[in-house]
């Protein structure tokens, strides 16, 4: 059936718009739309490039992946241990020698001398490397644990 | 016996020295605010304080908690209007809510430390602590209002 053409429901959304909107639409909103259109592709690059340095500056900066990995448990003064025995100090020291700091005595009796190689497979998966200790907190991502290695044992953290 | 001091009190347990905390605080004393998440130090889901220091109670023995100063989500605040506490309400921070309880106790240390934290103070300072949710940016927000609004 088809209905009589004054009574058919309009499907021509802009018939309800008044001219003059259409027009402001077609003229300001649609180039402010493309510029903004523009402005966010702009942005994306630029926030790509951001993105990316930053994630290869947080690869290298072994001192923030200090902080936001390891310094729940762990200290870099001398003397302050946490649920883990104070870092400072730790290239060159025994494995579980850190006076009055809580050891598993799968550590305790470990023979482990920690430096920036033995740090790095540590912290690759520290219960294959020292079965029984109670450090859980693996890095998997190579470039991370090496500038971790790294920074734990560089110099002025050597000597306590 | 070992006498813990939690929230203020002290209380006698008699769990296995070797117990990780959260399981005393949970089961024991049924303090189930602190959440379990991996139980490996990973997540940031059972975050308390030790000596005001934010903590995974999942890596502290019983043992070694004696003789300091617990805190858990249940005694942050006396009426749960701590700061922190006041900001995650008015940023409607958690989705699920299951990690929110280790996301405040960390926060809450961080601005103890650090009363006005910048945004990257922030990220990094909250990085222990995961969200499965993605409320991160909310999390920042909430802590930049608590920051702001004491």
């Amino acid at each position: 059936m088809k209905l009589p053409a004054n009574e058919a429901p309009s499907l021509d959304y802009r018939a309800k718009v008044p001219h003059k909107a259409r027009r402001n639409y077609l003229t300001s909103d649609r180039s402010k739309h493309l510029t903004l259109l523009k402005s966010a592709s702009i942005a994306t690059s630029v926030l790509a490039v951001v993105l990316s340095s930053e994630s290869l500056a947080q690869e290298a900066d072994g001192e923030r992946l200090f902080r936001q990995r390891c310094s729940s448990c762990h200290s870099l003064e001398a003397g302050q241990n946490r649920t883990g025995p104070s870092l400072a100090g730790v290239n060159g020291r025994a494995a579980g020698s850190v006076e009055d700091a809580r050891y598993s005595p799968a550590l305790r009796d470990s023979d482990v001398v920690w430096n920036s190689e033995t740090l790095d497979r540590f912290l690759a998966n520290p219960r294959q490397f020292v079965p029984g200790t109670t450090m859980s907190i693996s890095v998997t991502n190579e470039a991370q644990r090496r500038a971790l290695a790294e920074f734990l044992t560089a110099s002025g953290r050597g000597t306590p | 016996m070992p006498t813990l001091t939690v929230n203020g009190n002290a209380v006698d347990t008699n769990a296995d020295p070797q117990t990780p905390l959260l399981w005393v605080l949970r089961e024991h004393l049924g303090l189930t605010g602190t959440k379990f998440g991996c139980g490996v130090g990973s997540c940031g889901a059972c975050t308390i304080h030790l000596d005001g220091e934010a903590t995974f109670a999942c890596q502290v023995p019983l043992e070694a908690a004696v003789g300091h100063k617990i805190t858990t989500i249940e005694g942050l605040s006396p009426n749960g209007d701590h700061p922190l506490q006041r900001a995650w309400i008015a940023e409607q921070t958690p989705q699920c809510g299951y990690c929110q309880s280790g996301q405040i106790m960390r926060a809450a240390a961080l601005l103890a430390a650090n009363p006005k934290p910048s945004r990257e103070d922030i990220i990094d300072g909250m990085a222990p602590n995961l969200c499965r949710c993605g409320t991160y940016p909310r999390i920042a927000r909430a802590i930049e209002r608590a920051a702001q609004e004491g």
